[in-house]
């Protein structure tokens, strides 16, 4: 018998299907990404960043640009007050083309899901929330 | 987002000082005698477990080497397999998402969902309670039906599968739960910490004071020196799924100050020609199945609630229905997340014990889906009708 195989046989042999420290999580095999998974993951970037790109630049949305202002709700007529309309629909093209991007992101797992989501959360500062100087411009205050 | 984080610092309570391994050992032992009573010990363990630990894995991770052991002792081990470790393990998976289900603070992802309903409907009232109320008898449901299409339908067992194979198998149990000594005093301080966090949960509609704050609360006196039970080492909190999450909240506040869901689906709907006349059965149809099906293709808990429960309130406000009438049974089917091992972390860490082939977890989950559907479908007209969410 080789040495490998009296190794092997010794394993089996001291493996105790009853010991509770065998089942640990860090000794369970590890479930490997298939082919799709790493294709999905190897296109999940530039398909967000595609996304991204199409929406909020490039692609007319009717639906935002004859946006029905009376139609919206309290929460967002209040936002609409401060920002003014302009603002208001780029706002709505951008929280589109955050929220498909970054689905695609957490779906194809391109990056790590918290990567994700803070890449989320600095997206929404930058093209949804009004930069403090235009605040401070429209309220008057120098 | 605090209830999220602070619900892990209690948990790590039950993890540290082991209690919930404890009682997990003692209940199968106390309970386990036949295969019968192994099932239901961990139906009852799983929903226990439920109440204290918000996450899923963690509590899979606990009951992992107790089921395997067992397993072992009925005759499935190293990749022998047979129907008594196929139900052990596919019932526990099933145990540990629906379990969560029953609890708001069972999973984050619930959380979220609160958080976008109460986030749309600032003024009505929705607590810890309100979601036991509607959500815990279904899960109780859920879960004995699950034992029942287990061992009787899809995976029954043969006569030798119901006894134990290896002779004094459950006495390595026994040593294990004694190897662990005497309750210590830190055990009985998380066990009261909890249970006064968890009666504070209950009655919250009489004190007053809500979920986070109860939270806060009960994770000082854990954290505290010389009272507290954990210090900050000791506290396993997933920082990677909390800035998940984060970055989940922040985008479900984006979408309802924008209003986009409403506007979305105002346009979704129009173009699929549904309408104020549309029957309410329809789009519940609708969106209960979107949501339950959507565990198959989906990894996430948390993604599918922030697609699908702000849709849902969208569609409730265009058309005026009750609030939560869509939104809360949405919610209550987040958890479905069993049926093939990527749908979910416990459902890809319970796969690779190998105790199942990808078809008998397609079987069984598909099957508990579909029995889940006519549930909720049930709980419509029922119980969800009484409690004044659907019309």
């Amino acid at each position: 018998m080789t040495e490998k195989n009296k190794e092997l046989d010794q394993e089996v042999q001291a493996f105790d299907p009853l010991d509770m420290n065998n089942y640990k999580v860090e000794k369970l095999p590890k479930m490997e990404k298939s082919g799709f998974e790493k294709w999905m993951a190897r296109l999940g970037g530039p398909l967000a960043i595609l996304i991204f790109i199409l929406i909020y630049w490039v692609v007319d949305i009717p639906l935002f640009d004859n946006l029905d202002f009376e139609s919206l709700s309290d929460k967002a007529q209040k936002r609409l007050a401060v920002i003014g309309e302009e603002a208001f629909i780029r706002a709505c093209y951008a929280m589109l083309a955050i929220f498909c991007s970054s689905i695609v992101l957490w779906i194809t797992e391109s990056v790590q899901s918290y990567l994700t989501s803070l890449m989320v959360i600095l997206a929404i500062v930058f093209a949804v929330l009004p930069r403090r100087k235009k605040l401070l411009r429209n309220s008057d205050i120098r | 987002m605090w209830l999220n984080i602070l619900s892990f610092v209690l948990a790590s309570m039950l993890v540290k000082t082991k209690a919930a391994k404890r009682f997990a050992l003692w209940f199968v032992l106390k309970f386990g005698k036949s295969a019968s009573g192994i099932f239901f010990s961990f139906l009852v363990i799983n929903v226990v477990l439920s109440m204290f630990i918000s996450a899923t894995t963690v509590k899979a991770t606990i009951l992992l080497p107790i089921f395997m052991v067992i397993a072992a002792i009925f005759g499935a081990s190293q990749g022998e397999r047979n129907n008594f470790g196929r139900n052990l393990v596919l019932q526990n998976l099933f145990q540990v998402n629906i379990g969560a289900s029953a609890f708001m603070t069972g999973s984050g992802a619930n959380l979220l969902a609160v958080s976008l309903i109460m986030g749309a409907y600032s003024s009505y009232s929705f607590g810890y309670t309100d979601w036991l109320a509607a959500a815990f008898p279904l899960a109780m449901i859920l879960l004995l039906l699950g034992w029942f299409i287990g061992v009787k339908v899809i995976f029954p067992l043969k006569p030798e599968e119901k006894k134990p194979q290896i002779e004094g198998g459950m006495q390595r149990l026994r040593s294990e739960l004694d190897a662990m000594g005497k309750m210590t005093f830190d055990e009985m301080k998380s066990i009261a910490i909890f249970v006064g966090v968890l009666l504070m949960w209950v009655t919250g509609e009489w004190h007053g004071i809500d979920e986070t704050t109860v939270a806060f609360m009960g994770a000082i006196i854990a954290l505290m020196p010389g009272i507290g039970v954990v210090k900050w080492n000791d506290v396993d909190i997933p920082w990677h799924l909390m800035l998940f999450s984060a970055g989940a909240y922040t985008l479900g506040s984006g979408l309802n100050a924008t209003d986009l869901p409403a506007i979305m689906v105002n346009a979704g709907m129009n173009a699929l020609g549904i309408t104020g006349q549309t029957p309410f059965i329809v789009l519940y149809l609708l969106f209960t199945g979107l949501m339950l099906f959507s565990g198959l293709l989906f990894q996430s808990k948390t993604m599918r609630a922030l697609i699908f429960i702000p849709i849902a309130i969208g569609v409730e406000q265009q058309f005026n229905l009750p609030a939560l009438s869509l939104s809360f049974p949405v919610a209550l089917l987040i958890e479905h997340v069993y049926v093939l091992p990527f749908n979910s972390k416990p459902a890809a860490l319970l796969y690779t014990t190998n105790h199942y082939s990808w078809s008998d977890t397609f079987k069984y989950g598909i099957t508990m889906m579909l029995i889940a559907w006519v549930m909720i479908l049930v709980w419509g007209e029922t119980v969800l009708q009484w409690l004044g969410y659907t019309p």
